[in-house]
């Protein structure tokens, strides 16, 4: 504590250089933030996606889009290991403005044997199947359309996919249910008879995806390649990958998340980390002899030494804690004022307080690698010499 | 302001650069950061476009059904396709069949190894090469009409590392990888095999576009016109590089992400850039004020700063836009090849100066303002 008169009077010598530091600090640790926060988010949706949860897909789409014969969902739950299996089929369209894009997933009575976690509960799916027309909207979803249950909901697919050549489905908002973890957007369940029996004769009774509950996460390889080898002779030959597989392979796709966002972060760390090696150089040099006379007085290197971190450590914590700061605010941006592109940079920011303790270690990393040049240079300093002002 | 004024008062500033050459790398590497980063993270928009821009050639023309602007739709029967070959403006060979194919493009199936929907294969017709002048085979044999056989394009080589001699699952059984192409653009990424085999493979009775080669760029209005008055059609033609610079310009991600992250790391770098042209003013403080005293103008002492200041940012965005070129320029990816043409290297290092003339500012304020009497004591 009796070196705190002495880490105050070190940053408020020039109050503006170590205004200007902390606001660079702060700018490098916002992006250190929102990158790192970018990449937690996209490491959750992967981890919080289930190997013990397979999709099964059609191996060989055509087009028109058939899918699967929804008959597969009985052979599928008889393999060995399954414990249950649940149906979906999407339709995508509009919602009033063609550029207001939507998707309705519609399940069966068996969603929630593939997928126990489906945000629906029990007596939700029975209503569900019980009101044909009905469908339920996550929390991201309501907020987005600004519904709330008990409103018509349209969705025009064109051109129609229905046998009545309508390219309007008309549905009534059921109840709003929680945000899917696995599901990272809008999510609307719907009713997969509704759907089904809406489309012409030559395009009902198939699913597009169907989720597979197995027993044991360990064997969610082995039972992806017995379902394929099951089918692969077959009319619908199948393709199954783990849901944490497939979410990996798409969220690389194009370039590798984490490359770019460590990457970035790095970059901006290591920007700040001269310059504030820089700053305590200078502030050393200038003040070689107050060092000198504090040493006169009774301080230890070792003191001076705690001195010189301590004034680097400042604007590094000052700067994490701030920047960390402005990157959840960021991230807390509604969604809604944001650009699609930006949407996804900046609202796919998770900012949990691990983001936190992350930026506060570096900062601290950050502030010793600062120090080092500067403390070399108080080991080598001669008292004598200092105070003689050579 | 005399010229020389500014020349003696800078070649001064620049002569001190030696004894604050800690203080000029912090801007030299905070230049580097910005311009290093903000040029990575365009090169993918401007890799994204250079794929779009390889992939069409004004001599040529897609046609769509009016339903689906997209190759993967598969909307276009035969008889629209014997219809559209009747269009006048497209090139003809030496026996005078038009130099034009109906193509289908596929998700190629999931596999181990990719992801649904990341690997394509076209079907192409007995036209489809000719079309294409810049198609080369590089290796092994071309596919034989009629057989289950595929060729694969260098970046598809490169990315999901399939060889000559790799299989290929599909419904109707394995087909085999006989060759291997250079084709520019996005055919680079795909696997090409003969359209009629694989539209029965995938259970299909249409195709999904036609390239045509027109008799020349200008052909293309006639061409147009005539498609688009024909009753008897529902099509839309439009020239292939408009349809590809449309569908990369649409993948604006990169270029929003380049923004952001430039903008957030440029703010860093104008307070760092700030504080050492403030400390470096300082450092000088005596020497501007004897360099005034002399009569030198306010003026030329702070474009000295300006100088000193554009000269480090120059070395910095520079070297930082080099060193991403030399990282990144021509790594393949699916999607794209990474692309640092010289216009980004250009715009990083003018980001930079931009930045350099903010952040030179308050001090040359500063070295303009500082007051002669107290410099002089300093």
């Amino acid at each position: 504590m009796k070196l705190w008169p002495l880490i105050w009077a070190a940053l408020w010598r020039r109050p503006l250089e170590t205004l200007l530091v902390c606001l660079a600090t702060t700018a490098a640790f916002a992006l250190l933030g929102l990158m790192v926060g970018l990449y937690v988010h996209t490491q959750r949706i992967v981890h919080e996606q289930r190997m013990d949860r397979l999709f099964v897909v059609q191996r060989f789409p055509d087009r028109p889009y058939t899918g699967l014969p929804i008959a597969l969902e009985n052979q599928i739950a008889g393999i060995d290991g399954v414990t249950g299996v649940g149906t979906t089929h999407n339709v995508f369209g509009y919602h009033l403005d063609p550029h207001d894009g939507v998707g309705v997933m519609a399940v069966d009575e068996g969603i929630l044997q593939g997928w126990p976690e489906a945000p629906l509960t029990q007596s939700q799916l029975q209503t569900l199947m019980a009101r044909p027309e009905g469908i339920y909207f996550s929390r991201k979803a309501a907020a987005h359309w600004k519904v709330k249950p008990g409103d018509r909901f349209s969705v025009t697919v064109s051109p129609s996919i229905r046998a009545d050549g309508n390219p309007t489905w008309v549905f009534e908002v059921l109840d709003i249910v929680p945000d899917a973890p696995i599901w990272d957007g809008n999510l609307i369940l719907g009713n997969y008879h509704y759907i089904d029996n809406s489309e012409p004769p030559q395009s009902q009774g198939l699913g597009n995806t169907f989720f597979v509950a197995v027993k044991d996460a360990a064997r969610g390889h082995e039972i992806s390649h017995s379902i394929d080898r099951h089918f692969a002779n077959s009319g619908s030959p199948t393709f199954s990958v783990p849901q944490r597989e497939d979410a990996e392979g798409l969220v690389n796709s194009s370039v590798n998340i984490a490359d770019v966002t460590l990457s970035v972060g790095g970059a901006g760390l290591f920007m700040i980390v001269f310059l504030i090696a820089n700053a305590i150089m200078r502030s050393v040099r200038e003040r070689i002899p107050e060092f000198a006379v504090l040493m006169t007085v009774g301080f230890r290197r070792t003191q001076l030494g705690w001195l010189v971190v301590a004034e680097a450590a400042v604007p590094c914590l000052l700067g994490a804690l701030l920047g960390t700061g402005v990157a959840a605010l960021v991230a807390r941006i509604p969604a809604q004022i944001l650009s699609r592109d930006l949407r996804q940079l900046v609202s796919n920011s998770d900012t949990p307080p691990a983001v936190l303790g992350v930026a506060l270690g570096l900062a601290l990393i950050l502030a010793l690698a600062s120090a080092a040049a500067p403390l070399q240079r108080l080991r080598h300093i001669s008292v004598t010499d200092a105070l003689a002002g050579r | 302001m005399p010229l020389a004024q500014i020349f003696t008062v800078s070649r001064l500033s620049l002569a001190g650069l030696r004894q604050r050459m800690g203080s000029s790398l912090v801007i030299v590497i905070g230049m580097a950061c910005v311009a290093g980063v903000l040029i990575t993270i365009l090169s993918v928009t401007a890799g994204i476009l250079r794929v779009a821009r390889d992939s069409g050639d004004p001599g040529r023309a897609l046609v769509f059904s009016a339903r689906n602007i997209n190759e993967q739709a598969g909307d276009l029967d035969q008889a629209t396709v014997a219809t559209i070959l009747d269009a006048p403006g497209i090139a003809h060979d030496d026996r005078g069949k038009p130099l034009a194919d109906a193509e289908l493009l596929l998700n190629a199936p999931p596999a181990d190894g990719f992801a649904q929907g990341t690997l394509a294969i076209r079907g192409v017709g007995p036209e489809g090469l000719r079309v294409r002048p810049e198609f080369h085979l590089t290796g092994g044999r071309l596919f034989v009409a009629g057989r289950h056989e595929l060729i694969v394009g260098g970046s598809a080589h490169r990315t999901f590392h399939f060889n000559i001699g790799d299989r290929i699952i599909m419904s109707d059984g394995e087909w085999p990888i006989v060759g291997s192409f250079s084709g520019g653009g996005n055919l680079e990424g795909q696997l090409l095999g003969d359209v009629t085999t694989l539209m029965a493979a995938s259970r299909r009775t249409s195709v999904g576009s036609v390239l045509v080669r027109l008799t020349n760029p200008a052909a293309f209005d006639a061409f147009n016109q005539w498609l688009t008055h024909n009753p008897t059609l529902a099509v839309t033609a439009l020239r292939q590089r408009d349809y590809y610079e449309r569908q990369g310009a649409q993948n604006t991600f990169y270029t929003t992400m380049a923004v952001l992250v430039g903008g957030v790391m440029s703010v860093g770098a104008l307070f760092a850039s700030v504080t050492v042209l403030y400390a470096a003013v300082r450092s000088r403080t005596r020497e501007i004020a004897t360099l005034r005293a002399l009569g030198y103008l306010p003026g030329a002492v702070a474009a000295s700063v300006f100088t000193e200041a554009l000269l480090l940012a120059f070395i910095g965005g520079l070297g930082g836009s080099l060193i991403a070129w030399m990282c990144f320029d021509g790594h393949d990816s699916v999607l794209f090849r990474w692309s640092i043409p010289p216009q980004l290297i250009v715009l990083g290092t003018a980001w930079t100066l931009a930045l350099a003339l903010l952040s030179a500012l308050p001090p040359a304020l500063r070295a303009v303002r500082l007051p002669l009497i107290t410099a002089l004591g300093e």
